[in-house]
């Protein structure tokens, strides 16, 4: 199995392709731990996964052209933010397959900066969204 | 109702391809925002003329 350093990640919300503005993407999943400890546990905790809580973490180049983020996730009138929207994460813009799965799942667009850059700097934007229910990976 | 895809980066549609509601339903997208994003517009509907004699 290939290593992979992402050149190609392939990242659609709301059926649109922002892979070009996106320079970073992160999908976290993380357990609750419920403990169950009783008498009886040798003196050691025991525990069991409880509920997941899974987001994800975008950085987008900002860009305010036509089909460019910020008219995509901030458009005046409609605006997604404050909205829950599908998203489909891939490593790569190539097909799905076991050694490019994608992930879908439906993000809470909790967060958006449409301008953020010092002096000289390019315009970013860092948005973390958590995500509503399960996420699905297909291969 | 029927949308006219209007974007270059519609994903699994092109240019001018049409996508249904329901389609968009199914994949859990959002129209208007699609709509005010200007990815999308709404296909103008034509009704029948009934023919009179």
């Amino acid at each position: 199995m290939a290593r992979i350093v992402l050149t190609d990640a392939s990242v659609v919300i709301n059926g649109i392709n922002l892979s070009e503005f996106i320079t970073s993407v992160a999908i976290s999943t993380s357990e609750d731990v419920v403990d169950t400890t009783g008498m009886g546990s040798a003196g050691a905790r025991t525990r069991v996964a409880g509920l997941a809580d899974n987001s994800v973490t975008f950085e987008f180049n900002q860009d305010f052209a036509t089909s460019a983020p910020e008219v995509t996730i901030n458009a005046v009138g409609s605006s997604l933010v404050g909205t829950v929207t599908t998203c489909v994460v891939k490593p790569t813009s190539a097909a799905v397959s076991a050694s490019n799965p994608s992930y879908t799942f439906s993000a809470v667009c909790a967060e958006w900066q449409p301008l953020s850059a010092a002096v000289g700097e390019l315009a970013t934007i860092s948005a973390t969204w958590p995500i509503s229910g399960a996420i699905t990976k297909a291969v | 109702m029927n949308y006219t895809v209007t974007s270059d980066n519609f994903e699994g549609k092109k240019k001018g391809e049409s996508i249904t509601e329901k389609e968009l339903l199914e994949l859990g997208l959002n129209a208007d925002a699609l709509i005010a994003s200007e990815h999308i517009t709404k296909t103008a509907t034509t009704k029948p003329v009934e023919e009179t004699k």
